[in-house]
Parts: C-alpha cells; structure tokens; sequence
C-alpha cells in the first residue's frame, strides 16, 4: 500500500502538468478576449492590460505562470475581477466548495447505504418501493429544481429565522444546498447498494452465519454490507468529482460564494488565469479521492492487493 | 470468529466519527461567519446591486455596479447630486470659466478631507487624472478633451517621451485646480462628475505601484482612502462590501444612513424571496427573466423608468460581408426597407413586456434636458416592400440568407431575433437565419465586424448626446457598422467646436436624423430600468441614468 501511495504521488505532477497544458491550449485557442469590456476597448488600453497579465502571447504566458505556480504556488491576478489574486478567490471560495461537496457526499453514501440496503433486505416491500421512487426522483428531476424547491421552503414562514434566505451566513445554510447536491449520487447509492446487497444476501456465506446463531442486523450490517459495498465505494470517486465540480447550479440558486460558479463563469470570462487555477485545483481534489478510494479497497476488502502487481 | 466487543468498539468509533465531522468539517468556515453586530438602532441599508462587483479601480472601471459604490465612496470636483441629478459643487465650491469657455479654474472645498483625515489638495486631482493617461483604461478618452491629454497619452503608448507640462491640469495651489480644454466642451462640468474624473490619495496607493500604474488592489479595505460620503470598510469577494459613513467627510451631518451593504445576488428567485424577507430594501436591477410578471402583478416597491440606453440591430455596411460576397446591406435602400418592415410594438407588447417605449430615434426621448430627436422611420410595410424592389429585390427574390446574431446567454435577444426572422419573411418574403453565440464570442464578432446583422445595445456614459452619437464616427472604435459619411462626421466636428449649447444641439440633432434616416443601426425601443424599492426607503429618486444620491437616502422607522 505504501507503494501505491508513493507512485501515485510520484504521478500527480505529471498529471497536473499534463492538465495544465491541455487546458492552457482550449483556453488559448477559444475565441473571445478576456480583456473585452463592456464596449470596444482601444488597442493601446488592450495592450497595456497584457502586458500586465504577461498575455502578450502564449510562450510569455507559458513562461511566466508555471513558474510562479511551482515556485511559489502562485496562480497569478484574476483577469476579470483585477482586485482578486487567482489565490485570494480560491482561498475564499474553496473551503465553502469543500465543506458543501463532503456534506452532500456524506447525506449520500449514508442515506444511500441505508435506503438501499433496507430495500434489498425487504425487497417488493414498501420500503423498497419508497427506495425505488427517491431513486427514481433523484435521478430525473434535475438539481436546480429540487434547489429551487428547497429554497423556498427555507423562505416558508415555519422555517423564518432557521436559514438565511438566498446567503450564506452560517454552517447550517449549508444543509438545504447540501441536500439539493446529494439528491443524485444518493438515489444512484441507493441502487448500487440495493442490487449488490441482493447478490450477497443469497450467498452461501450468510445462510452459515445466520445458522450459527447470528443475529440478522448484525449478518446484514457487518458480513453483508462490508461485501456489498464495493462498487459503490468505486463510484464514490466519480460523485466526489460530481459534487464539487457539480455544485454550479445549487451554488447560483443559493447564492454561496463557492468555487463551483468559478468553474463555470471564469470560462464565460474567459479569465485565463482563474481558468487555469480552479481546474488545476479540482484535479488535484479529483485524484486525490481517486486514491483514497483505491486505499479503501483495501481497507474493506483485504483480497483485493491494492498495492501489487507493480 | 471475530469478537463481537472489538466490533462494537469499530462501531463507536465509526460513530464518534461521524458525530465529530461536521464540527470539523465547519471550522475552517466560522472565520467567515461572525456577523458584525450593527449599533443599536442605526440604520443599515442593503441592497442588491446588479451582478458582481468587477472592479473599483477608477482605471479599469466600467460597469454600472461599480459606479454605483463608486457615487457612495469618492467624490469630484461636482458630483450628479443636483436637481434632476445635474452635477452640483462637492469637492469643489466655485468655479470660474474664461471667456473663451476654455479654461476651468476650479476653487476648491478647503473643509474636504479624505476618509483618513488628510486634506484633499488639488494636487490629488492632478495625480489622478495623469494616472488615467498613464495607465489607459476604457474610459481615459474621456479625458482627451484636455489640452495636450491625447497627444500625451499616444506618446506614452508608443513609448516616446512624455511631458504632462505640456497637458492642460495644473494645481496652481493647494485648493485651485486650472483645466484647460483643446476645445470647449458644453457638457465638461457632466464629465467631471462622473468617476473616471474622481481625485485619489497617492500615499495611501504607494504600496501597490506597478510600473506606471497601480495594481487594483489599492481599492481594497483595509488600505483604501476615499473622499466620497461612505468609506468601505469590508469587501467580501463575490459576497457583501460593508460601507460605513465616513465621519471625515465634509458634509457628514447631512449623510441619514449610517452604514449600506451591497450585497451579491445574481440569481432571480433568491434576490425576490430576499426582498419579500425584507431582508434587502432595494434591488437594482430586477432580472428580466421575473420583471414582466412582478410588473403585471402590480408588486408593491416594483417601478420602472426610462433608461438611458437603447436597443438596437446594428447592421453591417461593408461592401462585402465577412464571407466575401456581396453585402446587399450597403445599399440604403435595403437598410430603410429592413426598419419599415420591422413591428417593433409587438416586440415590446409580447417579449420584453416592461412598457418599453418603441424606438423609431437612437437616442432614448426625454433624457436628455433641452434635446429633442427629429422623427426616424415607422412602420410602413409597403414602402419598405417599394424600397426592397428599387434596390434589385421585388418580393424579396434573390435576396441571399443572411444571419442574425445573438447572444445566447441573453433569452431575450434570442426571442427578438425569432420574431425578426418571421417577420422579415413574413413582411418582405426574405428569409433570415439567427445564430446564437455565446457572450464573449458574440462581443468580438461584432468588434471585428465578423457579422451581418447583430442584436446590441447602448447605453450613454454622461448626459450629453455626444455619448450617443459619437460611436458612428467614421474614426471611432466603437461604430461596429463600420457605417462611414463625411457628411456626418462633419456635423459632429462643427458641433464639437461650437460654443452655444443651442446650435450645438441643432447640429446634433441633424447628425442623428442621418443615422435614424441612413439606417446603419435600427432601433428597436428603449429600455426600462425595473427596480424594487421598499417602501420604507426615503430619498431615492428612481432616474434614466440609475444615479443615486446616496447621501439623501434614509429608511423611515
């Protein structure tokens, strides 16, 4: 396992550099001027601003930020809002992005884990039905609706005075945004587990335990669950990425200043700078779940050598 | 078999895990989440300003919400506080114009001080006007009206040698600013009150310096000194500025509120439930996608008003288009006939639905004091089908497919162009199509002229119609029409040399009937500007140009 660590990290560079040059090409090659104004700017207003921004041409660009972002992990002034360093947007916007994007993946994998795995165990029941239909819903109704649905709940007069409506001042005005983002990859949890528990539920394994005596909670939470839970540990890579890159839309209906309208508005501005600083960001978060996700393999099933074949 | 004790033991830990998360998760947040507690009983004003604030460097600044915080924050020489927001003394008391209406001698306010005390001298004008020049931004032409501003700048931007001497703003002393312009310039006294001609504080910036310029950060509390009537006392990124009232303006006893918050909110639905909270008192600009509806239901606090601006088709005028054939759009004729054909009332009636005024001129009817456009075209099917023919087309045959373009983020262009398309086919049998393109790619097809006909607005920067109808000189950067006539560019450089504001205005007017008349643009109507205002709100006068007198604003208890 302590080789898989070290590789991986031996690779991350090399795949933050890979993404780097990708996306300073798209970046570069798309139309548009991220120095355009509300109006036609003059050419000697528009060459003072790159010169500033070292945007004179590419291998100026080239030449100066990586440097500056492996020396001293500097990611250079936004384009767009000239008062904000790439660092000061990612400093703010990040920890919200973060703490919204686990609570959503924790009221997902636990809600999901649960629903699931009561579904499997009383399958054609009501509980399974009800799992059927939250999964259904939170597939197909799209994360805007169910935020805009939410929030104006929180608007509700029962709820005046709970939540801050449309800001986000207090951890808890986290909860209904958190709920809006964990909709998908819960109801998606939910299936995964129903279907993988049903497999491991007529398995020869469980009849044994239960003969020798076992309680059945503890046969299905512990022997079951710890079986069943593969591939949905190997899909909790993928919804991390969907969480905190996904956050977009409940982000701009909640009004939360996090990085995920980052995302997506600095390519609007095409604010190269901001561009290059949020993806780099996101793909170190990205890989960084991927391997915690490979250890915990490990961890939940020790057949699988994680480390090996290397 | 596993002991079921060390199991139970997993389990509490796994527990105690999820118990201790969210505190952990948390805390790096609670930074953010102390609220400062406001003084008993004084008035904080929040409102929702349109979009995010970009910049409030005056150099780089350009959108409305910056101007907006920029009138709370600094002062000129004369601010747009004055009856029917016609500039007024501020930081100046008098000034004295030389016969020739060339020479400003501006006396200034000795009591006026920054927000951290120190006096501000006339020299603090100086180095903010020379730092517009030094560093160019969008609106440094402003400036190039000033005796030897222009020729300074060129000289800069082409590297020669400089010498601000040779530039017309001296500080003869500390409380006397001397302007002299190249021309004189009727609406100077509009220009000044406008930000871009805002004095700065250059100890307080001497940190930020960068080449010639400052970085922007100098606008950023804590480091940033103001004049204006508020001081910014905390900007949150993308989430509040704070503006406290500056206890060192000169004018302080007459400021009613005693602190406003802008707060960020660019989604409809939030910024409305907000307003109906009373958590905001005011929003700005409400969003189009939920005006209309506000607007028939008679919303308490929702109002509207003419704007400033215009909406517009700008139409190429090239003799070829972009793809090299033949631009049938150079002839007039077809130009006139496209406008006659166009119902803009079904447009305003069933699309923007804010009671526009349909626009038949470019400039926006009754903002402008003392102004009055000459009629432009109406609608008038026939003529404009006679007027199709005698350009080659009878009924619109052999007329080549053109496109319209707009915005794509824009719902409301994309509607109009819909409509444009069906009725030109409809009206003159020719058939357009529309393409859509996202923002930024859509501002330079139309700055390069990669375009045939464009869905655009325009807004006028100050009250003047120079703002409107200098962007079809043949030389300027802004005539996206690429629309040429000596004729007209004649008019404008009478009018910019004449003295008597009545003849100029005369000149004026012709110039923008040959605009109205020649049809490089065709107007579609005028916009409005929605607002909701809570009735609690004293003091706020809603206006075509969107200015606020934030010293006058109050909240009634």
């Amino acid at each position: 396992m302590g080789r898989l660590i070290a590789y991986r990290l031996l690779q991350l560079p090399l795949i933050l550099a890979i993404i780097y040059v990708l996306t300073f090409l798209l970046v570069w090659v798309a139309p548009g001027d991220p120095f355009a104004g509300e109006k036609n700017i003059d050419p000697a207003v528009v060459a003072s601003l790159k010169a500033t921004f070292h945007a004179e041409s590419p291998w100026k660009f080239l030449a100066y930020y990586p440097i500056q972002i492996i020396g001293h992990l500097n990611f250079g002034q936004s384009m767009q809002y000239r008062e904000w360093t790439v660092n000061d947007i990612i400093k703010s916007a990040l920890p919200i992005s973060v703490v919204l994007g686990l609570f959503a993946m924790v009221i997902a994998t636990v809600v999901g884990i649960v629903v699931g795995t009561m579904a499997a165990v009383r399958r054609g029941g009501w509980i399974d039905w009800l799992s059927l239909t939250i999964a259904l819903v939170g597939i197909s109704v799209p994360s805007f609706v169910v935020a805009a649905l939410l929030l104006m709940l929180s608007a509700s007069s029962w709820l005046s005075g709970v939540f801050a409506v449309g800001r986000f001042e207090r951890p808890i005005d986290l909860l209904l945004p958190g709920v809006a983002l964990a909709m998908a990859p819960m109801a998606y949890i939910a299936r995964l587990t129903r279907v993988s528990m049903l497999d491991v539920l007529s398995s020869d394994f469980v009849r044994t335990a239960r003969a020798k005596g076992l309680s059945r909670s503890w046969v299905i939470w512990k022997h079951c669950l710890k079986n069943a839970i593969l591939p949905v540990l190997s899909y909790l890579g993928p919804a991390a990425a969907y969480t905190l890159t996904g956050s977009f839309v409940v982000e701009k209906v909640f009004n939360i200043p996090g990085l995920g309208q980052h995302f997506v508005n600095s390519v609007l501005n095409r604010d190269r700078t901001l561009i290059l600083g949020v993806v780099l960001v996101y793909s170190t978060f990205v890989l960084a779940f991927n391997l915690i996700v490979d250890l915990a393999y490990g961890l939940v099933d020790p057949r699988i050598d994680v480390g090996g074949a290397r | 078999m596993e002991s079921p004790i060390r199991h139970s033991g997993i389990r509490r830990r796994l527990i105690g895990l999820f118990l201790a998360l969210p505190p952990i998760l948390f805390a790096p947040l609670c930074s953010s989440c102390d609220r400062r507690p406001d003084p008993a009983g004084a008035a904080v004003f929040r409102f929702i300003n349109r979009g995010d604030i970009i910049t409030l460097d005056l150099n780089q600044m350009s959108y409305v919400q910056d101007f907006r915080v920029t009138y709370a924050i600094r002062e000129g020489l004369f601010s747009p506080t004055g009856v029917n927001f016609a500039p007024e003394p501020a930081g100046a008391t008098s000034v004295d114009l030389s016969p020739d209406k060339r020479t400003y001698t501006f006396h200034l306010r000795p009591q006026a001080k920054w927000s951290n005390g120190d006096p501000v001298v006339a020299g603090d004008y100086v180095f903010s006007w020379k730092l517009m020049l030094d560093s160019p931004g969008e609106y440094t032409y402003l400036l190039h009206g000033i005796e030897g501003a222009h020729a300074y700048g060129d000289a800069l931007a082409a590297d020669e040698p400089a010498d601000f001497e040779s530039v017309g703003i001296k500080a003869t002393d500390p409380h006397t600013l001397q302007v002299t312009l190249a021309k004189p310039i009727t609406y100077f006294l509009d220009l000044i009150a406008f930000p871009p001609f805002y004095p700065r504080h250059e100890p307080s910036m001497r940190p930020f310096k960068e080449g010639r310029g400052y970085n922007s950060r100098y606008t950023r509390p804590p480091a940033v000194v103001t004049n204006g009537p508020f001081v910014l006392t905390d900007w949150q990124f993308k989430k509040r500025l704070r503006l406290d009232r500056n206890p060192n303006y000169w004018d302080a006893g007459n400021v009613k509120l005693s602190a406003i918050e802008n707060v960020t909110n660019d989604n409809a639905l939030s910024q409305y439930l907000q307003f109906e909270a009373g958590a905001v008192r005011y929003i700005t600009e409400v969003p189009a996608d939920v005006a209309p509806e506000l607007r028939a239901q008679h919303k308490v606090g929702f109002s509207t008003c003419t704007a400033f601006g215009t909406f517009f088709l700008t139409l190429n005028c090239r003799p070829e288009l972009p793809s090299g054939q033949k631009n049938p759009l150079n002839d007039t004729r077809v130009r006139q006939a496209l406008a006659l054909s166009i119902d803009k009332s079904f447009i305003t009636e069933n699309i923007s639905r804010l009671g526009e005024p349909v626009a038949s001129t470019y400039i926006p009817p009754g903002t402008l004091p003392g102004y009055t456009s000459l009629p432009g075209l109406g609608y008038d099917v026939k003529r404009a089908k006679q007027l199709l023919a005698d350009a080659g087309f009878p009924e619109g045959r052999g007329f080549p497919k053109l496109p319209v373009l707009y915005n794509s983020d824009n719902s409301l262009r994309a509607r109009v162009a819909q409509v444009l398309k069906q009725q030109w086919k409809q009206n003159l049998g020719i058939d357009f199509e529309i393409e859509g393109v996202e923002v930024k790619t859509f501002k330079e097809r139309n700055s390069t002229k990669n375009y045939t006909i464009s869905t655009v607005a325009w807004y006028g920067d100050y009250p003047d119609v120079s703002t409107f109808t200098d962007k079809y000189l043949s030389s300027s950067n802004q005539n996206d029409s690429d629309w040429q006539n000596p004729e007209y560019d004649g008019l404008l450089a009478q009018a910019a040399s004449e003295a008597d504001a009545t003849k100029r205005f005369d000149l004026l007017r012709r110039a923008e009937n040959m605009i109205n008349m020649q049809v490089p643009i065709i107007p579609i109507f005028h916009y409005v500007n929605a607002s909701m205002i809570d009735p609690s709100v004293e003091g706020m006068t809603i206006n075509a140009r969107s200015l606020i007198n934030w010293k006058r604003v109050a909240i009634k208890n």
